[in-house]
C-alpha cells in the first residue's frame, strides 16, 4: 500500500496538474537548448549518413566498373562503414516524426528487415539446389524496369518480408544468401558479371543502382527535414515539453520494443539466424552497438565530440537521482551490448547457459529497463510517455 | 515492478482526463482495461498489452516475428521458416493482417492483398461444418510454388447503387461482384458458392476470449419488438473433440484464437500444425500432394503457443477525444438508435488463466459475438456450422477509428464493399434494418455525430 501511495502522489499531482490540463511551463522554458541541439545533431547525423552514403556508392560503382573479389571486399566493407552514422540517429524513430511518419515512411524505405531474399534474387534452397527463376530481378512480370521509383513502389508489397529497397537490400546484393549456420553470405563477384553463372546481371546491376539511389533520395529527404529552417524543426524546437515528450516516446520504444524485443530478444527466442538485423553480413552486433550508443547521443546531446544540451540535463534538475540512474543504464546498455560474442548468430545457437545467450539476457533486460526509465523520465518532467513491449 | 508502475499509470491518466475536462460524462479511453495503450499512431493496433506479465514478453516477441516472417518454399537453408504452400493466398500473417491491423481488400492492380474467397458446395461437412468443394476444398488459393499452379485467378468488380439519405443527400453503395478465371484443375461444381472474406484486425483477442461463455449466451433471444435477435454459433473445437460456441471470424465459426490461428496458417499460407497437420491438397491435386514439405508440422507447438500469446495480447489502443461533445452526442444516438443492441459496448472479463492480462477487466468491444441476419444485401450464400447465408457475427468496433492511421483505408465489412463508416452502417438489413434508417434518415448533424462516435474508439 505504502508503495501505491508513494508511486500514485507524485504521478497524480503531476498528470492532473500539469500533463494533462496545461503544460508543463517550466519544462517549456527550459526544453529550447535541449531541444534546438538535439535538431542540430539529428541534422548532423542524417548529413553525415548522406556524405558516408556517396562515398559507400562510389566504392559499389567502382565494384561494377570492375567486378573481382578485391573490389567486392571494398564495397561490403563500404556498406558497413555508410552505417555508422544512419545507426546512431534510429532512436528518433517511432513519433511519427521525419524519419517515419506515413506516408511516405522513409524509415521502411530504408531499413527494412528481415528481408526474404526470394523477393528480390535467386535462392538456394537447403539441398543446394539453385533456384534462378524468383525474385524481381529474374521476373521482369513482377518489374520491367527497375529504377527507384519501381522498387519503392513493390517495397512491403503483400508482404511484410517483402522488402525491395533500402539498405538491407544492397546487404543481400553484396553478400548474397548466408548457406551456412554461422558466418555471412558468399555471394561472388562473378553475379555482376555479364556471362557469369547467374542470369539478368543487366538487371542485377540495375538493381544495385535504383537501390543506392532510393537509400540516396531518402536520406536527403529525412536530412532536409531537419534542416535549420525546416518546417518540421522548427516547429519540434519550438514545442517545449510536447516535444521532449516526442523524444522519450522515441527512446523509450525503440529502446525496448523495437531493440530489446524485435532486435535481440525475436532471434534469441526463435534461434533463427534469419531473424537477426544484418543476416547477410552478419555484421549484427556492430549495427546494435551502434544503436545503443546513438540513444546514448540523442539523449545527452553529446555527438560530434561536443557534449551541447541534452534531455540528460532537463531530468537531472527535476530528480538528480533519476538523471544519474538513466545515464547510468544507458551507458550500461551500450556495455552489455559490446559484451555479446560476435558473430550474434553463434550466440542466438546453443543451450541458455551458454556465454553468448547469457549475455543476451542481460542486454535484452538493460534495454527494457532503459525504456521504462524513459517513461520515468516523462513522469519526472511532468509529461506523459507510454513505453510497450512492442511497437 | 515495472509492471505495477505502468499500470498505476494508466490508471492516473484516466483520473486526470476526466478531472481536467470537468464533465462527469466523459468517456472512459481504456477500452481494452489496463492492456490498453494510448498510441494513435500507424503502430496503434501493434503493442504489447500494457499489463504484459515480464516473462511472457518473449513469447510475444517470438509471435510477433512469426505474424511477420515470409514463409518460404521447402526445403529452405533455415528450415524454421519453411513450408510455404504447396497452395496458397499470402506468404506471410501480416500479408493480409498488415501492422496488425486489415490490409484493403484488393491493390491498385485489383490484385487481391487482403481478402480470400472461401468455396463451398451445399450440404454439410464434416462436423456440421461447410462442405469444401470436390476438387478446390473450402478455399481459393490462387498461387502456388514453384512447379504447382494456383488453383485460380479472382476477380472482383463493382457496380454504383444509389440510396438517398432521409435528408435528400444522395449516397451511393458499391456492389460486388466475383469471378474466378482459369481453374487450373478442372471445372468445379456447377453449385459452387463463392464467399469474399477480408482478414480482419488481431488485437485485443485475448480479451474476447475471456468474456464468460455465460455472458454471451444470456443475449440469446428471439427477435423482439425493434427485429433484434441474437444466436450463438456452435462449432467443432478439434483440440477438444466437442462441440463448443464459436466466437471469432466472421460467422462466429472458430471457438479460440489457437484454432483460428492455426486454422488461417495452414488454410491461407499451407503452414501445418498438430490442430492441422495435413496441407490443403485436395486428393485429384497431386503435383501438390507429392510437393517436398517443411517440417511435420511446419509449425512446432512451441512457434504456435507464441504466436497465440501475441495474438492474445496484442493492445486495444486507448479511446480518443473523450470529451468531445460531438462525439458523446454519437455515442448517445448510438443507444437510441438501436446499434448497441448487437454492438454491446461494455464487458466485465472473467477468470481465464491462459491469457492473465485479461482476466477481470472492463473493456468495451461493441460486439455481442453472437449471429445476427443482416439481409439479402449481405448474404454471401454460404452456411457455417449454425450460420446461415445471411448471418454474420457482430463485429468488435474497437480501434475502428484507427484503420485509415494504421492501414491508410476504411474498407469495411467481410469483403470490404463499405468505403468507410457510413456505407458500412448503409449496407445493414436484416435484424438491423430499423437501426440503419433511424441513421438514415437521421439529419447531418446527427449522422455526423455518430460518426464521429466511431471515429473516436
Amino acid at each position: 500500500m505504502n508503495l501505491v501511495l508513494s508511486f500514485l502522489a507524485p504521478l497524480g499531482a503531476c498528470a492532473l496538474a500539469l500533463a494533462a490540463c496545461s503544460s508543463d511551463k517550466s519544462v517549456d522554458e527550459t526544453a529550447p537548448p535541449a531541444l534546438q541541439n538535439y535538431a542540430a545533431n539529428l541534422y548532423g547525423m542524417y548529413g553525415a549518413a548522406v556524405t558516408d552514403h556517396e562515398a559507400f556508392t562510389a566504392k559499389v560503382e567502382a565494384f561494377l566498373a570492375a567486378p573481382t573479389e578485391a573490389t567486392l571486399t571494398t564495397a561490403r566493407e563500404g556498406w558497413l562503414a555508410s552505417r555508422a552514422n544512419y545507426m546512431l540517429t534510429e532512436g528518433a524513430r517511432f513519433y511519427d516524426g521525419p524519419i517515419d511518419s506515413d506516408p511516405p515512411n522513409h524509415e521502411a524505405a530504408l531499413n527494412s528487415w528481415p528481408l526474404d531474399e526470394a523477393y528480390v534474387d535467386y535462392t538456394t534452397d537447403g539441398t543446394g539446389k539453385v533456384n534462378d527463376t524468383v525474385g524481381i530481378i529474374n521476373n521482369p512480370s513482377m518489374l520491367a524496369t527497375i529504377d527507384v521509383d519501381g522498387i519503392d513502389a513493390l517495397n512491403a508489397k503483400g508482404g511484410d518480408t517483402n522488402i525491395s529497397n533500402g539498405y538491407h537490400a544492397i546487404e543481400f546484393l553484396l553478400w548474397g544468401q548466408a548457406l551456412m549456420p554461422v558466418g555471412p553470405g558468399t555471394r561472388a563477384a562473378t553475379d555482376f558479371v555479364p556471362g557469369g553463372p547467374h542470369p539478368n546481371v543487366e538487371r542485377r546491376i540495375a538493381f544495385m543502382r535504383a537501390a543506392l539511389a532510393s537509400v540516396k533520395a531518402h536520406l536527403v529527404a529525412v536530412r532536409d527535414a531537419w534542416a535549420p529552417a525546416a518546417a518540421y524543426r522548427t516547429e519540434f524546437v519550438a514545442g517545449g515539453g510536447k516535444s521532449v515528450a516526442l523524444v522519450l516516446t522515441g527512446l523509450g520504444k525503440f529502446s525496448k520494443g523495437e531493440m530489446a524485443s524485435q532486435r535481440v530478444d525475436a532471434p534469441y527466442a526463435s534461434k533463427s539466424r534469419r531473424d537477426q538485423h544484418d543476416c547477410f553480413s552478419s555484421l549484427t552486433l556492430t549495427d546494435y552497438v551502434r544503436d545503443a550508443e546513438g540513444v546514448v547521443a540523442l539523449y545527452t546531446g553529446a555527438y560530434g565530440g561536443q557534449d551541447g544540451p541534452g534531455i540528460d540535463e532537463l531530468v537531472t534538475a527535476k530528480d538528480a537521482a533519476l538523471g544519474a540512474r538513466i545515464l547510468a543504464a544507458v551507458q550500461k546498455s551500450v556495455a552489455d551490448m559490446k559484451a555479446i560474442p560476435t558473430p550474434f548468430e553463434a550466440s542466438i545457437a546453443g543451450d541458455d547457459s551458454s556465454a553468448g545467450r547469457s549475455a543476451i539476457r542481460t542486454v535484452v533486460a538493460s534495454l527494457r529497463a532503459q525504456g521504462d526509465l524513459m517513461a520515468d523520465a516523462a513522469s519526472a518532467l511532468g509529461l506523459s510517455v507510454t513505453v510497450p513491449d512492442e511497437n | 515492478m515495472s509492471y505495477l508502475r505502468r499500470h498505476l499509470f494508466l490508471a492516473v491518466v484516466a483520473i486526470s482526463a476526466t478531472a481536467c475536462e470537468g464533465a462527469p460524462h466523459d468517456a472512459d479511453p481504456l477500452s481494452g482495461g489496463t492492456t490498453t495503450v494510448f498510441d494513435a499512431t500507424q503502430g496503434a493496433y501493434a503493442n504489447a498489452a500494457a499489463n504484459l506479465i515480464g516473462d511472457r514478453f518473449s513469447d510475444f516477441n517470438l509471435g510477433h516475428s512469426l505474424f511477420n516472417r515470409n514463409w518460404v518454399t521447402a526445403p529452405a537453408t533455415t528450415a524454421d521458416i519453411d513450408g510455404l504452400g504447396p497452395v496458397f493466398n499470402q506468404r506471410s500473417c501480416s500479408g493480409c493482417h498488415s501492422r496488425d491491423g486489415r490490409s484493403p481488400p484488393m491493390d491498385a492492380d485489383g490484385e487481391l492483398v487482403g481478402m480470400l474467397l472461401r468455396l463451398s458446395i451445399p450440404g454439410e461437412g464434416p462436423h456440421g461444418g461447410p462442405l469444401g468443394d470436390a476438387i478446390y476444398g473450402g478455399q481459393l488459393h490462387p498461387y502456388g510454388i514453384l512447379t504447382i499452379p494456383g488453383e485460380g485467378v479472382p476477380h472482383v468488380t463493382y457496380t454504383e447503387s444509389a440510396g438517398t439519405y432521409g435528408d435528400g443527400t444522395s449516397y451511393s453503395l458499391q456492389v460486388p461482384r466475383v469471378r474466378i478465371d482459369g481453374w487450373a484443375y478442372g471445372d468445379p461444381s456447377p453449385a459452387l458458392m463463392i464467399s469474399p472474406r477480408v482478414g480482419n484486425a488481431v488485437f485485443g483477442l485475448g480479451l474476447l476470449e475471456a468474456i464468460p461463455e455465460s455472458v454471451i449466451l444470456s443475449r440469446v433471444r428471439p427477435a423482439g419488438v425493434d427485429g433484434v435477435a441474437g444466436r450463438a454459433n456452435h462449432v467443432w473445437d478439434l483440440a477438444a473433440g466437442a462441440v463448443a460456441l464459436g466466437r471469432f471470424g466472421w460467422k462466429a465459426s472458430q471457438p479460440s484464437v489457437r484454432q483460428q490461428a492455426a486454422g488461417a496458417m495452414v488454410g491461407d499460407m499451407g503452414i501445418t500444425t498438430s490442430l492441422f497437420p495435413d496441407e490443403t491438397c485436395t486428393p485429384t491435386m497431386t503435383a501438390c500432394l507429392q510437393a517436398p514439405r517443411g517440417g511435420q508440422p511446419d509449425l512446432d507447438d512451441v512457434r504456435l503457443a507464441s504466436l497465440v500469446i501475441y495474438m492474445q495480447t496484442l493492445a486495444v489502443p486507448a479511446r480518443r477525444d473523450v470529451g468531445s461533445s460531438s462525439a458523446l452526442r454519437g455515442e448517445r444516438l448510438f443507444e437510441t438508435m438501436g446499434c448497441a443492441s448487437c454492438h454491446v459496448p461494455s464487458y466485465e472479463t472473467g477468470a481465464f488463466p491462459s491469457v492473465p492480462e485479461a482476466e477481470h477487466q472492463t473493456i468495451h468491444p461493441y460486439t455481442d459475438l453472437l449471429l445476427h441476419e443482416l439481409g439479402d444485401d449481405l448474404t454471401d450464400g454460404r452456411p457455417d456450422f449454425e450460420a446461415g447465408p445471411n448471418d454474420w457475427r457482430t463485429p468488435p468496433l474497437w480501434g475502428i477509428g484507427l484503420l485509415m492511421q494504421v492501414n491508410g483505408h476504411q474498407n469495411l465489412l467481410h469483403d470490404g464493399r463499405a468505403r468507410g463508416l457510413a456505407e458500412a452502417i448503409l449496407w445493414h438489413g436484416g435484424e438491423a434494418l430499423v437501426a440503419r434508417e433511424r441513421f438514415r434518415t437521421a439529419d447531418s448533424s446527427e449522422r455526423q455525430a455518430l460518426l464521429d462516435f466511431l471515429n473516436s474508439l
